[in-house]
């Protein structure tokens, strides 16, 4: 079995089938193509994208029915036909959607909505497919439910 | 801001290798056509501004200070708890 360096759990081993492509790598990151998903019992529902080229990069990532069950997912023609998806994918059975995790300078994690990783579960090719409209944010704040319901 | 008027089919250039054409309006969309050099990168703005994200994004996060959202959020059938099990790896499934 094949090992990598990883960036939060030191060399693990994995495999070949479980590893995801991104034919035109993400935006800042184009030479990142193959990457593990990777999900730790302790910190579910987190999954921890894992590239295979650069073992300290590893974005965390959230599953969408974790963040906003009611998300409207949009790809453009360019990013669907580059995973091999003919048309707007069904979420969960067809396609996996993913949110990448970002904390900003006031200790508040945020996920990119703006901009969510599609992995079309048939080829294991996946995009971070750029929204063309503005409706999500890319900066969607991760509040604790009960800081929210605080408030009645 | 240079304005300039164009109609589908008509181009401009910039810096002498760099062409832009209409290849067709909508009352809603512009569709573009660019020719330019293999140095030169082309994208859409929204996906300069995910790169800076991204760039953020790939910065190392406590992990700590993401468990009290965690755990709030939805985690499907609790796991067994084991912590020190290995990280498995998922999906995707074919």
């Amino acid at each position: 079995m094949p090992e990598c360096e990883t960036r939060y759990f030191g060399t693990i081993s994995f495999e070949e089938p479980a590893v995801i492509r991104f034919p035109a790598g993400l935006p800042g990151f184009a030479h990142c193509r193959r990457f593990l998903p990777l999900q730790d019992a302790s910190r579910k529902p987190l999954i921890f994208l894992q590239s295979l080229e650069e073992p300290q990069l590893c974005f965390l990532t959230l599953p969408i029915p974790a963040v906003d069950p009611a998300y409207h997912l949009k790809m453009n023609d360019e990013d669907r036909a580059l995973i091999g998806l003919e048309r707007q994918p069904v979420l969960g059975d067809e396609a996996e959607c993913l949110f990448i995790i970002a904390v900003g300078e006031d200790h508040v994690p945020s996920a990119n909505l703006l901009a969510p990783v599609v992995i079309n579960r048939a080829t294991a090719l996946a995009v971070q497919a750029v929204r063309d409209d503005s409706v999500y944010s890319c900066r969607h704040p991760l509040r604790p439910l009960a800081e929210v319901s605080a408030c009645s | 801001m240079l304005v300039i008027r164009r109609r589908a089919g008509e181009s401009i250039l910039i810096a002498g290798d760099i062409e832009i054409e209409v290849l067709e309006t909508t009352p809603t969309r512009v569709k573009l056509g660019i020719r330019a050099p293999k140095n030169v990168d082309v994208v859409r703005k929204e996906v300069g501004l995910i790169a800076g994200e991204n760039l953020s994004a790939a910065r190392e996060i406590p992990l700590d200070l993401l468990s009290p959202v965690l755990a709030l959020l939805d985690a499907g059938p609790a796991p067994p708890p084991d912590p020190g099990a290995p990280p498995q790896s998922r999906l995707p499934r074919r």
